[in-house]
């Protein structure tokens, strides 16, 4: 699922990141495979979404947060290993 | 390409580099105080920041690259800190300081390990030691250091921690360069980096990397050159992006693995504080009406506060004009002091108390870390005019001054949005309107109240809503024609809330300021000066006639009244007969179908070079001297006025509403052409400007008046 679809109360953890221009902004700003994700806030009508990824805050438009692909935490733990494994 | 130089040189150049939001900029100010300088960087908008050392005879100059996450240069501020560090830009630096956020250790490594393999003498400084404290972050600095082989400081800007031990870092020279962090060939391939190498005559193969990387955007680079890294990137089959990535990725494995081991933290919880703000500044409804609420304010105190400087600084200029003419001798050049530099210098320092307050309250949003909960707000409203959530902070800007409105723009990075947001702020009703509008209305708008409301006030309101909604109409249309060159994106961090540095706002005031004096300035001040010529002069033989019957009227004066009213009149008919009223006469015709005569004419071309000259021009025009501050004495002068030929009143309600309109959308401010030619370094954007502004003034106050008369 993609980081929007995330229910406000839950943790994800960051799965992969959907390949586009963007890849390297995502990898600056510290938005990485294997990080815990929870979703924050959203402004109306579709606005920007803010995130608590690691211990950082970022907010983004809709349209970045797609590229993000989450798994809900604790679920699928092997699922998880075997990604931070991979970064 | 930058060779070291041989001689030993007395000043040494350290840059300092760092993620935004890590508190650079306060150590770059604690350090360097007052003594500071803006300069440009070749072809780009970054300002240049430069700070002053000095210690025992040698001077230490520093350079305060912008806050940047990485040196991939994707946006001209990481292009220059890329180019200042390669030496590129001009002569190398001697050292970097990487400032990093202890209390994230993880991005803060990720730039200061690049700019490690860049091979340049360097030394960490660890900023916010006291908030990493507070959430149980411990660094193992010794570790560390051992670790990295770079120098490291512990300090904490806000409260000048650790300032000393950046200073004797800095004096005693201690920066070291520790070993390549990353090895870059494992990402490309070695021989295409050693050719970029010897080609260019690099230091390094990781400099090799980077010059790869941004050889499209490196405008540095001939295109010769550029044919040629293509021609070798495609031999070895090198892409770029996946060579980012791939570095970026390898260089966070590898900071993880250092970090186990010298990082204990014992919660990684964000500042709670911060979220708890954050629920209600970014509440779907409360934080749209805090926003709302924080705006008034500002506004509130800009007009009530600006005032009271503005009205010193135009006394003081007006009394200095008025000493000069009386003590010195008369001639050209008293009229040229009293008349054109004194006043044209008046008119650019008028602007400060704005222009710094306004800084001023943005500075302190930002440094509280308020405005990109603005831009999360509002990036949603703005998108579909073609606008940025960066946008609002320069069209709220505008209400007061498109000067400071047009630098604001600085921090959008889209180049469209950017150019939009540019073109379209003048059109956000400005402050220097507002005595325009404030004469016209009470001409032409009679002071009823219907149903409750203030007529001449809805009028006002109705002036405003004019210029905001035309803001928005000309960004939905320039949206229509430009086209996008870049994806618009939105990404950024919302640093956590943090009590203002008031000494920092302060420098930013003064440094604003400075800036619009120093550039603005040289642009309001000599068009002033041509004002004056043409408002001065005419064809001597007129002039000359006007000065002897002038002389002789003054002669057979009995009383001193008669006389102020001759020099009056005189002056009156000097602006009709002087260049400029030959001006005014000539484009009659044009504005006639507008509902304007000559004498409107005149204070339309001097109000190209500011709209508030408007009510100057229009006294002196109408002959009533003395203190033009008083709007009353004006106003019934123009009430007065008869047109000769119908002998209808000049300022009907078609002639007033026309005129406003008019003033509502032209392009009359020079200080924002400058402005707009500095920010987009080229005279094409001001010159357009200029001329679709024009035009549409024209045309809608020509629509305004044809419908009313």
């Amino acid at each position: 699922m993609s980081a929007i679809e995330m229910h406000p109360d839950q943790s994800y953890i960051i799965h992969s990141i959907i390949d586009s221009p963007l890849q390297v902004n995502f990898l600056e700003i510290g938005v990485l495979v294997g990080k815990r994700i929870k979703l924050l806030h959203q402004a109306p009508f579709s606005g920007s979404v803010a995130f608590e990824v690691g211990e950082n805050l970022v907010f983004m438009r809709k349209s970045e947060a797609k590229l993000i692909q989450v798994i809900p935490e604790g679920e699928n733990q092997d699922n998880k290993e075997s990604v931070l494994k991979t970064i | 390409m930058a060779t070291q130089s041989t001689v030993q040189p007395k000043e040494k150049t350290i840059a300092i580099i760092g993620n935004p939001n890590v508190g650079k900029s306060s150590i770059f100010n604690q350090l360097t105080g007052l003594n500071q300088k803006i300069g440009n960087y070749p072809g780009v908008t970054v300002d240049k920041t430069l700070g002053f050392l000095h210690n025992s005879g040698k001077q230490y100059q520093l350079i305060d690259l912008p806050g940047t996450y990485s040196i991939f240069p994707k946006s001209e501020d990481e292009l220059i800190a890329l180019r200042v560090l390669t030496g590129m830009e001009e002569e190398k630096p001697d050292a970097v300081m990487v400032i990093l956020d202890a209390c994230n250790m993880e991005r803060s490594l990720l730039l200061a390990t690049q700019v490690m393999d860049l091979g340049l003498p360097l030394a960490f400084v660890l900023n916010m030691k006291d908030l990493a404290e507070i959430n149980g972050v411990k660094i193992k600095t010794h570790k560390l250091y051992e670790t990295l082989g770079v120098p490291l400081v512990m300090t904490d800007a806000r409260k000048s921690v650790g300032m000393e031990a950046i200073r004797s870092l800095i004096f005693e020279e201690k920066f070291g360069k520790g070993q390549p962090f990353l090895e870059i060939s494992e990402i490309a391939n070695e021989e295409l980096l050693e050719k970029v190498r010897d080609k260019f005559g690099l230091q390094n193969l990781y400099q090799a990397f980077q010059y790869l990387i941004f050889a499209d955007s490196n405008k540095l680079l001939s295109s010769l050159d550029k044919e040629w890294i293509e021609e070798v990137c495609g031999q070895f089959h090198f892409d770029r992006q996946a060579a980012q990535i791939e570095e970026s990725k390898r260089r966070y494995a590898k900071i993880k693995e250092i970090l186990k081991d010298t990082i204990s933290s014992s919660s990684s919880k964000t500042s709670k504080f911060t979220k708890n703000l954050d629920r209600f500044l970014l509440h779907p409804i409360l934080g749209y009406l805090v926003f709302i609420g924080i705006m008034l304010l500002i506004f509130q105190a800009i007009f009530a506060w600006a005032g009271v400087p503005m009205d010193w600084i135009d006394l003081g200029f007006a009394e200095l004009s008025a000493w000069i003419s009386s003590h010195l001798p008369e001639g050209v050049l008293t009229d040229f002091l009293a008349e054109g530099l004194i006043p044209g210098i008046g008119g650019i320092v008028i602007f400060i108390p704005q222009i710094a307050l306004l800084f001023g309250f943005l500075a302190f949003l930002e440094d509280t870390g308020y405005l990109s909960r603005v831009v999360f707000l509002m990036d949603r409203i703005m998108r579909p005019f073609g606008l940025h959530g960066k946008s609002v902070v320069p069209l709220i800007s505008g209400l007061a001054c498109a000067i400071p409105a047009v630098m604001a723009t600085r921090t959008i990075s889209n180049t469209k949005e950017k150019l939009i947001t540019i073109l379209v702020t003048p059109w956000m009703s400005c402050s220097a309107r507002l005595p325009v509008y404030i004469i016209i209305i009470g001409l032409v708008i009679p002071a009823e109240t219907y149903f409750g409301f203030n007529m001449q006030a809805l009028a006002l309101l109705g002036m405003y809503l004019l210029g905001t909604v035309a803001t928005l109409i000309g960004a939905f249309l320039l949206n229509l024609v430009f086209e996008q060159k870049e994806r618009s994106f939105l990404l950024t961090e919302l640093p956590i809330y943090r009590f203002p540095r008031w000494k920092a706002v302060l420098l930013t005031m003064y440094s604003k300021s400075k800036v619009f004096v120093l550039e603005a300035g040289k642009v309001i001040l000599s068009i002033s000066i041509i004002l004056w010529v043409l408002a001065s002069y005419g064809p001597p033989a007129t002039m000359n006639t006007l000065e002897e019957e002038k002389i002789a009227l003054l002669e057979s004066a009995n009383s001193e009244e008669e006389a102020t009213a001759v020099e009056e009149l005189y002056a009156s008919k000097k602006l009709e007969a002087s260049f400029i009223g030959i001006l005014g006469k000539a484009i009659e015709p044009a504005i006639k179908p507008l509902g304007y005569d000559w004498k409107i004419g005149i204070a339309l071309i001097t109000s190209f070079a500011a709209r508030e000259v408007f009510v100057a021009t229009i006294a002196t025009i109408y002959s009533i001297g003395g203190d033009v501050d008083n709007e009353l004495t004006i106003r019934e002068k123009l009430a007065q006025e008869t047109r000769p030929d119908t002998g209808e009143k000049v300022f009907n309600l078609a002639t007033g509403i026309s005129l406003m309109v008019f003033y509502a959308f032209a392009m009359q401010c020079m200080s924002t052409l400058a402005v707009v030619k500095r920010e987009t370094k080229t005279w094409k954007w001001p010159i357009l400007q200029t001329i679709v502004m024009t035009a549409v003034a024209y045309i809608a106050a020509l629509i305004t008046y044809q419908i009313l008369v």
